[in-house]
């Protein structure tokens, strides 16, 4: 590779990671509510599962391996915490950025292009979900819920699930014609996954017909991921394809939507309501 | 020769929608020099500000070519917008900064290093009388002074080419004096300005061009008195201020748009 061609790819990393800075500098500015609303929700969570459920329910059989319920649902929180955390960021962060603050536009202004400044909006909101998983799986590993040396194989798990989910939250924001629009994705996806999808019970339980759909939901990969990962409950090559597909169709319509919406497409929501 | 630092040639904007297509800019060529400041005076709508913004490359023109310092906007992006400082219409402050903090993070998009952009900011705040609310949240400051900091942010990167629109809406007489000044002062020192305002006064006393624009398209572009000379004539017109009351005055840029566009109100 020649110097020139090095150079230009260095360029746009230079400018995604200056835009991503300013991110983090606004999350430095306000640390509190930054650390409270990251790890305090998970925590919760964990505590209301892990010591409430797991005095009640003790064990659980995932794909013929028999576990401790409080390992399970430990890994689960890990995962809808994923899921939260970006989702939240991209779909709420990135409206009141994008359509309130305006902050792409006035960036994209500059010589960092558009299409730099939404990387770093996605790999900003990627960051926020890593950084409350991985921080979950140290604490996994603290309370012995599985072993020190597993958590390092879930971290490509968590890294490819944050980057789909904040392309689910951008494509959200780019969809929305206003702010309380993003409760609809929030109530007919989000939340509904987040139940449904394996975190608080195995999905072995579920009709075999539903099973399969919620087989191809993104969070049903990450956490069968997660699990195969950290409790050795096995590799599921399905899980981890339809997690690349999903990020692969995702991801690029995220930046293409969204770039679209900066510089002044009007969703259909908008012009139909 | 050095390269004209604003070049726009045979620019078409349209927006397309699922029922017609609408063409915002049709075909318009125009050139900024150095130390000049040429104001596009128009109605809402005349397409002022989508001209303006494919001059930044936040649209993408339909045809045409515009070059900032002789890199095209569409092909080198970055290397147009290096030089460039653009104040835009709407308010696009990051309230997620105090007032000082916001230049230097605008800044450091530019590739300064935020102890540069900090002495810049600082220099930047006092010029613009806002030294004293430089640790205020950008919420707290009033229409005014969000403007000047809007004005300020775009000198950050101290842009040989300059991209004003409607810099002084909604602010009071007093604020857009001092702010005419400021832009006066740094057209001095040798930046292009494309400056769009629907203002008569501010248009005359800032600008050595004017272009009148009008549904997309440049109707006459000169300076403001060989406007008024070619259009009104030399004398003064006479106006019927109220009923019965008539008022002698000298011919201006209002009398000439309204003569040009066959009184379409600005």
């Amino acid at each position: 590779m020649t110097t020139s061609r090095v150079g230009a790819m260095c360029v746009p990393l230079v400018a995604v990671v200056c835009v991503w800075r300013r991110y983090f500098e606004v999350f430095r500015g306000n640390l509190l509510y930054g650390v409270v609303t990251t790890f305090v929700p998970p925590l919760v969570y964990l505590v209301s599962f892990g010591f409430g459920m797991s005095r009640v329910l003790t064990t659980v059989e995932v794909a013929g391996v028999t576990i401790s319920y409080k390992s399970f649902v430990f890994v689960g929180i890990i995962g809808q915490t994923l899921l939260f955390q970006t989702f939240f960021e991209a779909s709420y962060g990135g409206f009141v950025r994008m359509y309130y603050q305006k902050i792409y536009k006035s960036i994209s202004m500059t010589p960092i292009t558009l299409r730099e400044v939404l990387w770093a909006e996605l790999l900003w909101n990627t960051s926020r979900g890593c950084a409350a998983a991985v921080a979950l799986i140290l604490l996994g590993a603290i309370v012995d819920a599985y072993s020190p040396q597993t958590a390092v194989l879930a971290v490509p798990i968590v890294l490819i699930s944050a980057l789909l989910y904040a392309s689910i939250g951008l494509v959200a924001a780019a969809y929305s014609h206003t702010i309380e629009a993003l409760v609809y994705p929030q109530l007919l996806f989000v939340i509904p996954m987040t139940l449904f999808c394996g975190v608080y019970y195995p999905l072995e339980v579920v009709p075999p017909g539903l099973r399969l759909f919620l087989t191809a939901l993104p969070l049903t990969n990450t956490v069968d991921l997660l699990r195969g990962a950290l409790l050795g409950t096995g590799f599921s090559l399905l899980s981890a394809l339809s997690l690349l597909g999903w990020t692969a169709v995702l991801l690029p319509w995220a930046l293409s939507t969204l770039e679209k919406r900066v510089r002044g497409w009007v969703p259909p929501s908008i012009v139909n309501h | 020769m050095s390269p004209s630092p604003i070049e726009v040639i045979e620019l078409y904007k349209d927006y397309h929608t699922k029922q017609s297509t609408i063409a915002a800019v049709r075909g318009i060529s125009f050139r900024v020099n150095e130390s000049e400041c040429l104001g596009l005076l128009g109605p809402n709508g005349a397409g002022k500000t989508t001209t303006m913004n494919c001059l930044t490359g936040f649209l993408w023109p339909s045809s045409g070519i515009i070059r900032i310092l002789g890199h095209s906007v569409a092909e080198t992006p970055r290397e147009a917008r290096r030089n460039l400082g653009v104040c835009s219409q709407e308010d696009t402050l990051d309230t997620d900064f105090t007032v000082l903090n916001q230049l230097v993070q605008y800044g450091t998009y530019f590739g300064l290093r935020r102890r540069e952009a900090r002495t810049r900011a600082i220099a930047l705040l006092k010029r613009m009388g806002l030294e004293d609310r430089a640790n205020w949240l950008v919420e707290a400051l009033s229409g005014g002074m969000r403007r000047r900091l809007q004005v300020a942010r775009a000198l950050i990167n101290q842009p040989r080419v300059l991209i004003l629109d409607e810099p002084s809406t909604g602010l009071d007489p007093e604020v857009r004096r001092d702010l005419w000044k400021i832009i006066g002062e740094y057209k001095q020192s040798g930046a292009a300005i494309l400056l769009s305002t629907h203002y008569m006064d501010e248009a005359q006393r800032l600008c050595d061009r004017v272009a009148l624009m009008s549904k997309g398209a440049i109707l006459d572009c000169d300076t403001p008195e060989m406007l008024i000379k070619r259009h009104c004539g030399v004398g003064s017109l006479e106006e019927e201020v109220r009923p019965g009351v008539m008022w002698r005055r000298p011919a201006n840029l209002e009398d000439v748009y309204l003569k040009v566009t066959g009184g379409e109100q600005l």
